[in-house]
């Protein structure tokens, strides 16, 4: 058995930072805790199947309050844990927006103890840098914090595919991957990142046949890896039982993530705007 | 229980490729607006500035030569977790995308629980920085599990070398 089905997927949209550069750096982390561990208690409201024992923060941008020590890993999820019992276990941000991809291979294909694993893949632009609101490879950014809870057979390693670029054209390749891995699924919906004109045209010239889910670039921005998430809960109300959808993201260094996935029956499936 | 009988802490003390040449290629965030620079100026500059002994490109191809002899004399070794400075700007080399590596913000507890998996399992943390503006020592710290005694330390005592002709030399601190 191979399904790997989604069970809850929350995404909380942030328009504004967190922080204004006014502020003062001590409350990074207090502040991040305070967002991530609410949006996953949020996504967890009435889930009364085990936490899984594992549970990956990816992320894209935000390296920079690691690396300089503005935010301090261990401490951070002390602070998140007061909010939720469902604490992240580690940080994955090395794979860009293909991270979740990464860290679903490492947790699928090695033993475990749960049927359930989590994701929660958090882009706020905590610095409030003008290099990350908007950009000519991916346009406006959208930023934002989304929570997926997969259950995921004994083969569901099966069902995630990653992959690196050989080439400097990397939206070409990854689109002709998605072709190829969509060649005997003429039945799945395909849940593509969000980019702008230029690069959408490139993914309908190179996929003609793929039934495409909208691309949300111009309501939500590039929202890095959330981005296929994001169309999945939008489609969700609409979705037939037994759909198939494949969910796929790309980084801009060329990696790139496929995972075959179904929405569970019962599953909860939303986005809200931060207040 | 897990054992690490094998801990290397060393520092890279000057270029790795010091004949080789590299294209410039500093891959830096773009500071643009007065705002930008009023927030990163809120970072405190690190008390000692570490030197700059290698370039991205170089970062990753040393990285990648390290893992390569690493499963090349370390027996047994299975797995490889290793620390990952980002943005990278750069494509990371094919092999360290691999599925016998898994790159992380911190190694131990995923090293802890590919151990208690089976695994024999190398844990490197890495602080090499590319470029001023990054914070790091040029530490390299490399820890191995492994699920057996080896019979020999030859495999051990090869990477060590190999990593000193890289000019990664064991540090005591």
């Amino acid at each position: 058995m191979s399904e790997l089905e989604l069970v809850r997927a929350e995404f909380i949209r942030y328009p504004q930072s967190l922080l204004s550069v006014d502020d003062r750096l001590q409350n990074l982390s207090p502040v991040l805790a305070k967002a991530v561990g609410e949006q996953i208690a949020y996504a967890l409201q009435g889930w009364q199947g085990p936490i899984p024992d594992r549970h990956f923060v990816c992320s894209t941008i935000m390296d920079l309050a690691f690396s300089r020590q503005l935010v301090n890993w261990p401490t951070l999820v002390e602070q998140i844990a007061q909010y939720t019992d469902a604490v992240p276990d580690m940080l994955i941000n090395a794979y860009e927006c293909a991270s979740w991809g990464y860290s679903l291979r490492q947790a699928l294909s090695h033993p475990r103890t749960s049927p359930y694993v989590m994701c929660t893949i958090v882009d706020l632009n905590l610095m409030d840098l003008a290099f990350w609101r908007a950009n000519p490879n991916w346009g406006n950014s959208g930023f934002g914090i989304v929570t997926l809870l997969f259950r995921a057979e004994t083969n569901a390693h099966e069902c995630v595919t990653v992959n690196v670029a050989k080439t400097s054209n990397f939206i070409a390749e990854f689109s002709i991957a998605v072709r190829n891995a969509l060649a005997d699924k003429p039945d799945y919906k395909l849940a593509l990142p969000f980019f702008p004109p230029a690069v959408t045209q490139l993914f309908q010239r190179l996929l003609p046949d793929a039934d495409m889910l909208p691309d949300l670039h111009p309501r939500f921005g590039h929202c890095f890896g959330a981005d296929p998430w994001i169309s999945l809960i939008e489609q969700a109300p609409h979705a037939s039982s037994g759909q198939r959808f494949l969910a796929t993201s790309v980084a801009l260094n060329g990696y790139w993530t496929m995972a075959d996935i179904t929405l569970a029956a019962d599953g909860i499936f939303n986005w809200r705007e931060a207040k | 229980m897990m054992q690490c009988n094998h801990f290397f802490n060393g520092q890279l003390n000057r270029s790795p490729y010091a004949f080789r040449a590299y294209r410039a290629n500093a891959r830096v965030l773009p500071l643009t607006t007065p705002e930008d620079y009023a927030s990163l100026g809120r970072i405190e500059k690190p008390a000692v500035q570490s030197p700059v002994f290698c370039g991205f490109q170089e970062k990753y191809d040393l990285l990648e030569e390290i893992v390569n002899a690493a499963f090349l004399h370390l027996q047994p070794l299975d797995r490889c977790v290793m620390t990952a400075m980002m943005p990278g700007g750069l494509r990371l080399p094919a092999r360290l995308l691999q599925d016998d590596i898994f790159l992380l913000h911190q190694v131990d507890q995923e090293a802890k629980r590919l151990f208690l998996d089976g695994f024999s399992v190398l844990a490197i943390e890495e602080s090499i920085i590319r470029h001023p503006l990054e914070s790091g020592r040029n530490h390299l710290r490399l820890r191995w599990f492994p699920q057996h005694s080896s019979q020999r330390q030859d495999g051990w005592n090869e990477l060590v070398r190999f990593l000193h002709q890289l000019n990664i030399v064991a540090i005591d601190e």
